[in-house]
Protein backbone atom coordinates (compact mmCIF):
# COMPACT_ATOMS: atom_id res chain seq x y z
CA UNK A 1 0.00 0.00 0.00
CA UNK A 2 1.42 3.35 -1.02
CA UNK A 3 0.84 5.95 1.69
CA UNK A 4 0.90 8.73 -0.88
CA UNK A 5 -2.37 7.43 -2.32
CA UNK A 6 -4.38 9.08 0.39
CA UNK A 7 -4.01 12.64 -0.75
CA UNK A 8 -4.78 14.40 2.50
CA UNK A 9 -3.23 12.00 4.97
CA UNK A 10 0.05 10.60 3.87
CA UNK A 11 0.54 7.85 6.36
CA UNK A 12 3.95 6.33 6.92
CA UNK A 13 4.41 2.59 7.29
CA UNK A 14 4.98 3.00 11.02
CA UNK A 15 1.81 5.06 11.40
CA UNK A 16 -0.13 2.39 9.55
CA UNK A 17 1.37 -0.18 11.93
CA UNK A 18 0.32 1.89 14.93
CA UNK A 19 -3.15 2.26 13.56
CA UNK A 20 -3.40 -1.46 12.85
CA UNK A 21 -2.40 -2.21 16.45
CA UNK A 22 -5.02 0.16 17.84
CA UNK A 23 -7.85 -1.14 15.66
CA UNK A 24 -6.88 -4.75 16.41
CA UNK A 25 -7.39 -3.98 20.09
CA UNK A 26 -10.65 -2.26 19.21
CA UNK A 27 -11.96 -5.21 17.20
CA UNK A 28 -10.89 -7.70 19.89
CA UNK A 29 -12.82 -5.66 22.41
CA UNK A 30 -15.83 -5.45 20.08
CA UNK A 31 -15.73 -9.25 19.75
CA UNK A 32 -15.76 -9.63 23.54
CA UNK A 33 -18.78 -7.36 23.68
CA UNK A 34 -20.60 -9.48 21.13
CA UNK A 35 -19.50 -12.69 22.91
CA UNK A 36 -21.09 -11.42 26.11
CA UNK A 37 -24.33 -10.68 24.30
CA UNK A 38 -24.72 -14.01 22.54
CA UNK A 39 -22.88 -16.09 25.15
CA UNK A 40 -20.55 -17.81 22.73
CA UNK A 41 -17.00 -17.28 21.58
CA UNK A 42 -16.58 -14.73 18.77
CA UNK A 43 -13.30 -14.34 16.95
CA UNK A 44 -12.15 -11.58 14.62
CA UNK A 45 -9.82 -11.81 11.67
CA UNK A 46 -6.74 -9.62 11.57
CA UNK A 47 -7.96 -6.23 10.38
CA UNK A 48 -7.47 -4.97 6.86
CA UNK A 49 -6.45 -1.35 6.42
CA UNK A 50 -7.11 -0.30 2.86
CA UNK A 51 -6.90 2.96 1.03
CA UNK A 52 -9.01 2.41 -2.06
CA UNK A 53 -11.05 4.49 -4.51
CA UNK A 54 -14.54 5.09 -3.13
CA UNK A 55 -16.01 3.24 -6.12
CA UNK A 56 -14.28 0.04 -5.03
CA UNK A 57 -15.57 0.02 -1.46
CA UNK A 58 -18.88 -1.77 -2.20
CA UNK A 59 -16.82 -4.64 -3.66
CA UNK A 60 -15.49 -5.37 -0.17
CA UNK A 61 -18.95 -6.43 0.90
CA UNK A 62 -19.79 -8.52 -2.14
CA UNK A 63 -22.32 -7.93 -4.88
CA UNK A 64 -23.67 -4.41 -4.52
CA UNK A 65 -27.28 -5.36 -5.25
CA UNK A 66 -27.42 -8.32 -2.90
CA UNK A 67 -29.59 -7.73 0.15
CA UNK A 68 -27.75 -7.28 3.43
CA UNK A 69 -28.71 -6.39 6.96
CA UNK A 70 -26.51 -3.53 8.09
CA UNK A 71 -26.31 -1.35 11.16
CA UNK A 72 -24.82 2.10 10.93
CA UNK A 73 -23.29 4.27 13.64
CA UNK A 74 -21.59 7.60 13.24
CA UNK A 75 -18.77 8.57 15.56
CA UNK A 76 -18.57 11.99 17.14
CA UNK A 77 -16.66 13.66 19.94
CA UNK A 78 -12.95 14.46 19.60
CA UNK A 79 -12.77 12.45 16.39
CA UNK A 80 -15.25 11.59 13.65
CA UNK A 81 -15.93 8.56 11.54
CA UNK A 82 -18.45 5.91 10.54
CA UNK A 83 -19.08 2.32 11.48
CA UNK A 84 -21.10 -0.15 9.43
CA UNK A 85 -21.78 -3.68 10.56
CA UNK A 86 -22.82 -5.89 7.64
CA UNK A 87 -24.51 -9.29 7.91
CA UNK A 88 -26.15 -11.62 5.42
CA UNK A 89 -29.93 -11.89 6.03
CA UNK A 90 -29.37 -15.47 7.27
CA UNK A 91 -26.69 -14.45 9.74
CA UNK A 92 -28.87 -11.59 10.96
CA UNK A 93 -31.77 -14.01 11.54
CA UNK A 94 -29.43 -16.33 13.47
CA UNK A 95 -28.27 -13.44 15.60
CA UNK A 96 -31.83 -12.29 16.32
CA UNK A 97 -32.79 -15.85 17.27
CA UNK A 98 -29.91 -16.02 19.75
CA UNK A 99 -30.91 -12.72 21.29
CA UNK A 100 -34.70 -12.81 21.41
CA UNK A 101 -35.37 -16.56 21.31
CA UNK A 102 -37.30 -16.79 18.05
CA UNK A 103 -36.36 -16.72 14.42
CA UNK A 104 -37.64 -13.84 12.28
CA UNK A 105 -39.92 -14.79 9.41
CA UNK A 106 -37.55 -14.88 6.46
CA UNK A 107 -40.19 -13.53 4.08
CA UNK A 108 -41.31 -10.63 6.24
CA UNK A 109 -39.63 -7.32 6.94
CA UNK A 110 -37.85 -7.13 10.27
CA UNK A 111 -40.16 -5.97 13.04
CA UNK A 112 -39.26 -3.45 15.75
CA UNK A 113 -38.08 -6.08 18.22
CA UNK A 114 -35.79 -7.65 15.63
CA UNK A 115 -34.48 -4.28 14.50
CA UNK A 116 -33.76 -3.16 18.02
CA UNK A 117 -31.97 -6.46 18.77
CA UNK A 118 -29.69 -5.90 15.77
CA UNK A 119 -29.31 -2.23 16.69
CA UNK A 120 -28.20 -3.33 20.14
CA UNK A 121 -25.58 -5.63 18.58
CA UNK A 122 -24.21 -2.66 16.64
CA UNK A 123 -24.41 -0.49 19.73
CA UNK A 124 -22.43 -2.94 21.86
CA UNK A 125 -19.81 -3.83 19.24
CA UNK A 126 -19.42 -0.16 18.25
CA UNK A 127 -19.14 1.04 21.85
CA UNK A 128 -16.65 -1.69 22.79
CA UNK A 129 -14.60 -0.90 19.69
CA UNK A 130 -14.59 2.82 20.40
CA UNK A 131 -13.79 2.48 24.09
CA UNK A 132 -10.62 0.53 23.21
CA UNK A 133 -9.63 3.22 20.70
CA UNK A 134 -10.50 5.95 23.22
CA UNK A 135 -8.24 4.28 25.80
CA UNK A 136 -5.36 4.10 23.34
CA UNK A 137 -5.72 7.75 22.34
CA UNK A 138 -7.23 9.42 25.40
CA UNK A 139 -9.88 10.92 23.14
CA UNK A 140 -13.60 11.16 23.74
CA UNK A 141 -15.36 9.05 21.09
CA UNK A 142 -19.12 8.67 21.07
CA UNK A 143 -21.24 6.42 18.91
CA UNK A 144 -24.60 7.70 17.63
CA UNK A 145 -27.71 5.59 18.16
CA UNK A 146 -27.63 2.74 15.67
CA UNK A 147 -29.71 2.72 12.48
CA UNK A 148 -30.60 -0.70 11.06
CA UNK A 149 -30.75 -0.92 7.27
CA UNK A 150 -32.16 -3.86 5.31
CA UNK A 151 -31.35 -3.12 1.70
CA UNK A 152 -28.98 -3.71 -1.19
CA UNK A 153 -25.35 -3.63 -0.03
CA UNK A 154 -24.64 -0.67 -2.30
CA UNK A 155 -27.52 1.30 -0.82
CA UNK A 156 -26.34 0.60 2.73
CA UNK A 157 -22.79 1.64 1.84
CA UNK A 158 -24.01 4.91 0.33
CA UNK A 159 -24.61 6.05 3.89
CA UNK A 160 -20.97 6.20 5.09
CA UNK A 161 -19.56 6.77 1.60
CA UNK A 162 -21.40 10.02 0.91
CA UNK A 163 -19.76 11.49 4.01
CA UNK A 164 -16.33 10.22 2.98
CA UNK A 165 -16.77 11.45 -0.60
CA UNK A 166 -17.32 15.05 0.52
CA UNK A 167 -13.61 15.40 1.18
CA UNK A 168 -11.88 12.41 -0.37
CA UNK A 169 -11.34 10.57 -3.62
CA UNK A 170 -10.28 7.53 -1.70
CA UNK A 171 -11.60 5.93 1.41
CA UNK A 172 -9.54 4.58 4.25
CA UNK A 173 -11.44 1.45 5.16
CA UNK A 174 -10.67 -0.62 8.20
CA UNK A 175 -12.39 -3.97 8.05
CA UNK A 176 -12.53 -7.26 9.86
CA UNK A 177 -14.61 -10.41 9.63
CA UNK A 178 -16.07 -11.79 12.81
CA UNK A 179 -17.48 -15.24 13.37
CA UNK A 180 -18.37 -17.72 16.08
CA UNK A 181 -16.77 -21.17 16.13
CA UNK A 182 -19.34 -22.85 13.91
CA UNK A 183 -19.63 -19.82 11.62
CA UNK A 184 -23.28 -19.28 12.34
CA UNK A 185 -22.65 -15.65 13.16
CA UNK A 186 -20.49 -14.30 10.39
CA UNK A 187 -20.22 -10.72 9.37
CA UNK A 188 -18.17 -7.74 8.40
CA UNK A 189 -17.27 -4.78 10.55
CA UNK A 190 -16.29 -1.70 8.54
CA UNK A 191 -14.91 1.52 9.93
CA UNK A 192 -14.25 4.71 8.01
CA UNK A 193 -12.23 7.15 10.10
CA UNK A 194 -12.36 10.79 9.20
CA UNK A 195 -8.94 11.68 7.86
CA UNK A 196 -8.45 14.81 9.99
CA UNK A 197 -9.35 12.72 13.04
CA UNK A 198 -6.84 10.09 12.01
CA UNK A 199 -4.00 12.62 12.36
CA UNK A 200 -5.18 13.51 15.83
CA UNK A 201 -5.49 9.85 16.83
CA UNK A 202 -1.94 9.12 15.66
CA UNK A 203 -0.55 12.15 17.51
CA UNK A 204 -2.27 11.04 20.70
CA UNK A 205 -0.98 7.50 20.35
CA UNK A 206 2.56 8.83 19.93
CA UNK A 207 2.23 11.08 22.93
CA UNK A 208 0.88 8.29 25.13
CA UNK A 209 3.66 5.96 23.95
CA UNK A 210 6.39 8.35 25.06
CA UNK B 1 -30.87 -11.88 -17.88
CA UNK B 2 -27.77 -12.27 -19.98
CA UNK B 3 -25.05 -10.44 -18.07
CA UNK B 4 -22.41 -11.26 -20.61
CA UNK B 5 -21.81 -7.71 -21.74
CA UNK B 6 -22.80 -6.01 -18.55
CA UNK B 7 -20.65 -3.04 -17.67
CA UNK B 8 -20.91 -2.09 -14.03
CA UNK B 9 -20.84 1.66 -13.56
CA UNK B 10 -19.60 2.05 -10.00
CA UNK B 11 -20.34 4.75 -7.49
CA UNK B 12 -18.96 8.08 -8.76
CA UNK B 13 -18.29 6.72 -12.27
CA UNK B 14 -19.77 7.31 -15.70
CA UNK B 15 -19.66 5.35 -18.94
CA UNK B 16 -20.79 6.02 -22.51
CA UNK B 17 -20.80 3.64 -25.46
CA UNK B 18 -22.08 2.83 -28.95
CA UNK B 19 -21.87 -0.92 -28.37
CA UNK B 20 -25.36 -2.38 -28.98
CA UNK B 21 -24.53 -5.54 -27.04
CA UNK B 22 -23.65 -3.61 -23.87
CA UNK B 23 -25.81 -3.41 -20.78
CA UNK B 24 -24.80 -0.52 -18.54
CA UNK B 25 -25.68 -1.15 -14.89
CA UNK B 26 -25.62 0.90 -11.70
CA UNK B 27 -26.06 -1.61 -8.88
CA UNK B 28 -27.42 -0.92 -5.44
CA UNK B 29 -28.36 2.74 -5.81
CA UNK B 30 -29.36 4.05 -2.40
CA UNK B 31 -29.21 7.80 -2.03
CA UNK B 32 -27.13 7.75 -5.22
CA UNK B 33 -28.82 8.52 -8.54
CA UNK B 34 -28.39 6.56 -11.77
CA UNK B 35 -28.78 8.85 -14.78
CA UNK B 36 -29.19 7.04 -18.10
CA UNK B 37 -29.19 8.90 -21.40
CA UNK B 38 -29.89 7.21 -24.72
CA UNK B 39 -30.04 8.53 -28.28
CA UNK B 40 -32.36 6.19 -30.21
CA UNK B 41 -31.28 7.69 -33.55
CA UNK B 42 -27.52 7.57 -33.16
CA UNK B 43 -27.76 4.45 -30.91
CA UNK B 44 -25.44 6.03 -28.36
CA UNK B 45 -26.00 5.76 -24.64
CA UNK B 46 -24.44 6.42 -21.29
CA UNK B 47 -24.92 6.09 -17.58
CA UNK B 48 -23.68 8.11 -14.59
CA UNK B 49 -23.76 6.87 -10.97
CA UNK B 50 -24.00 10.10 -9.00
CA UNK B 51 -23.36 10.35 -5.28
CA UNK B 52 -23.52 14.01 -4.25
CA UNK B 53 -25.35 17.13 -5.45
CA UNK B 54 -22.67 19.71 -5.97
CA UNK B 55 -18.92 20.01 -6.21
CA UNK B 56 -19.35 23.32 -4.35
CA UNK B 57 -20.19 21.30 -1.22
CA UNK B 58 -16.79 19.64 -1.24
CA UNK B 59 -14.69 20.84 1.64
CA UNK B 60 -11.69 20.66 -0.63
CA UNK B 61 -11.12 20.39 -4.33
CA UNK B 62 -11.85 16.89 -5.52
CA UNK B 63 -12.29 15.68 -9.04
CA UNK B 64 -14.36 12.86 -10.38
CA UNK B 65 -17.88 12.25 -11.49
CA UNK B 66 -19.45 11.77 -8.08
CA UNK B 67 -21.05 15.22 -8.21
CA UNK B 68 -24.20 15.89 -10.27
CA UNK B 69 -22.95 19.28 -11.46
CA UNK B 70 -19.80 17.69 -12.93
CA UNK B 71 -21.09 14.29 -14.03
CA UNK B 72 -24.09 15.47 -16.08
CA UNK B 73 -22.16 17.87 -18.37
CA UNK B 74 -19.37 15.27 -18.71
CA UNK B 75 -21.82 12.51 -19.63
CA UNK B 76 -23.57 14.67 -22.25
CA UNK B 77 -20.20 15.73 -23.67
CA UNK B 78 -19.16 12.07 -24.06
CA UNK B 79 -22.41 11.28 -25.83
CA UNK B 80 -21.93 14.21 -28.23
CA UNK B 81 -18.43 13.00 -28.98
CA UNK B 82 -19.88 9.58 -29.79
CA UNK B 83 -22.25 11.17 -32.29
CA UNK B 84 -25.48 11.82 -30.42
CA UNK B 85 -27.74 14.77 -31.15
CA UNK B 86 -28.77 16.83 -28.09
CA UNK B 87 -32.38 16.97 -29.29
CA UNK B 88 -32.88 13.22 -29.54
CA UNK B 89 -31.55 12.31 -26.07
CA UNK B 90 -33.89 10.29 -23.87
CA UNK B 91 -33.03 10.53 -20.20
CA UNK B 92 -34.34 8.24 -17.46
CA UNK B 93 -33.29 8.31 -13.83
CA UNK B 94 -33.60 6.13 -10.73
CA UNK B 95 -32.40 6.29 -7.14
CA UNK B 96 -32.23 9.16 -4.68
CA UNK B 97 -33.77 7.21 -1.82
CA UNK B 98 -33.58 8.20 1.83
CA UNK B 99 -31.94 5.11 3.32
CA UNK B 100 -31.61 6.41 6.87
CA UNK B 101 -34.84 7.63 8.36
CA UNK B 102 -33.38 8.34 11.80
CA UNK B 103 -32.97 12.03 12.63
CA UNK B 104 -29.66 11.28 14.40
CA UNK B 105 -27.80 11.00 11.14
CA UNK B 106 -27.60 14.51 9.81
CA UNK B 107 -24.75 13.96 7.38
CA UNK B 108 -27.07 12.09 5.12
CA UNK B 109 -30.01 14.41 5.74
CA UNK B 110 -32.22 14.51 2.62
CA UNK B 111 -29.18 13.60 0.53
CA UNK B 112 -31.21 11.48 -1.91
CA UNK B 113 -33.72 14.25 -2.45
CA UNK B 114 -30.96 16.83 -2.90
CA UNK B 115 -29.23 14.55 -5.40
CA UNK B 116 -32.42 14.34 -7.50
CA UNK B 117 -32.84 18.12 -7.36
CA UNK B 118 -29.25 18.66 -8.47
CA UNK B 119 -29.57 16.13 -11.32
CA UNK B 120 -32.76 17.84 -12.54
CA UNK B 121 -31.10 21.26 -12.38
CA UNK B 122 -28.02 20.08 -14.25
CA UNK B 123 -30.17 18.45 -16.95
CA UNK B 124 -32.27 21.59 -17.26
CA UNK B 125 -29.18 23.54 -18.32
CA UNK B 126 -29.30 21.38 -21.44
CA UNK B 127 -33.10 21.55 -21.78
CA UNK B 128 -33.41 17.90 -20.87
CA UNK B 129 -36.39 16.71 -18.84
CA UNK B 130 -36.25 13.05 -17.76
CA UNK B 131 -38.78 10.99 -19.67
CA UNK B 132 -39.20 8.59 -16.76
CA UNK B 133 -38.12 8.48 -13.13
CA UNK B 134 -38.21 6.02 -10.28
CA UNK B 135 -36.87 8.04 -7.39
CA UNK B 136 -37.25 8.70 -3.68
CA UNK B 137 -38.70 6.30 -1.17
CA UNK B 138 -36.44 4.44 1.23
CA UNK B 139 -35.24 1.42 -0.72
CA UNK B 140 -32.32 0.53 -2.97
CA UNK B 141 -32.52 0.08 -6.73
CA UNK B 142 -30.46 -1.28 -9.60
CA UNK B 143 -30.74 0.50 -12.96
CA UNK B 144 -29.82 -1.13 -16.26
CA UNK B 145 -29.65 0.51 -19.69
CA UNK B 146 -29.91 -2.03 -22.51
CA UNK B 147 -27.96 -0.51 -25.37
CA UNK B 148 -29.54 -2.80 -27.96
CA UNK B 149 -33.02 -1.42 -27.40
CA UNK B 150 -32.57 1.65 -25.23
CA UNK B 151 -34.76 0.05 -22.59
CA UNK B 152 -34.16 1.05 -18.98
CA UNK B 153 -34.94 -1.56 -16.33
CA UNK B 154 -35.09 -0.90 -12.61
CA UNK B 155 -34.92 -3.66 -10.05
CA UNK B 156 -35.94 -2.84 -6.50
CA UNK B 157 -34.73 -4.50 -3.33
CA UNK B 158 -37.77 -6.76 -3.32
CA UNK B 159 -36.61 -8.24 -6.62
CA UNK B 160 -39.28 -6.76 -8.90
CA UNK B 161 -38.05 -5.52 -12.27
CA UNK B 162 -39.93 -2.72 -14.00
CA UNK B 163 -39.26 -0.93 -17.24
CA UNK B 164 -38.98 2.83 -17.00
Amino acid sequence: MKPSMLSTASLTESELGQLRKAVSLGFANAASGLSLMVDRRITVSSPGLRIIPIGQVPGLVGKPDEVVVAAYLSISGDAAGHILLVLSPDAADDLVEMLVGYRPDAMAALDDVERSALGEVANVTGSFFLSAIADATDLLLQPSPPAVIVDMAGAALDVPLIAVAMTMEEALVIDTRFADDDHQINGLFLMFPDVASLRLMLERMNRLDE
Amino acid sequence: MNDHNTISVGIGELYATRDPSAVLAAYGLGSCVGVSVFDPVARVGGLAHIMLPSSKDATQQTSGYKFADIAIPALLQRLLELGSMPRSLVCKIAGGAQILMAPDHMNSFRIGERNIEAVMNALQQYNIVPKAMDTGGSHGRTLRLLMGTGQVLVRTVGGDITEL
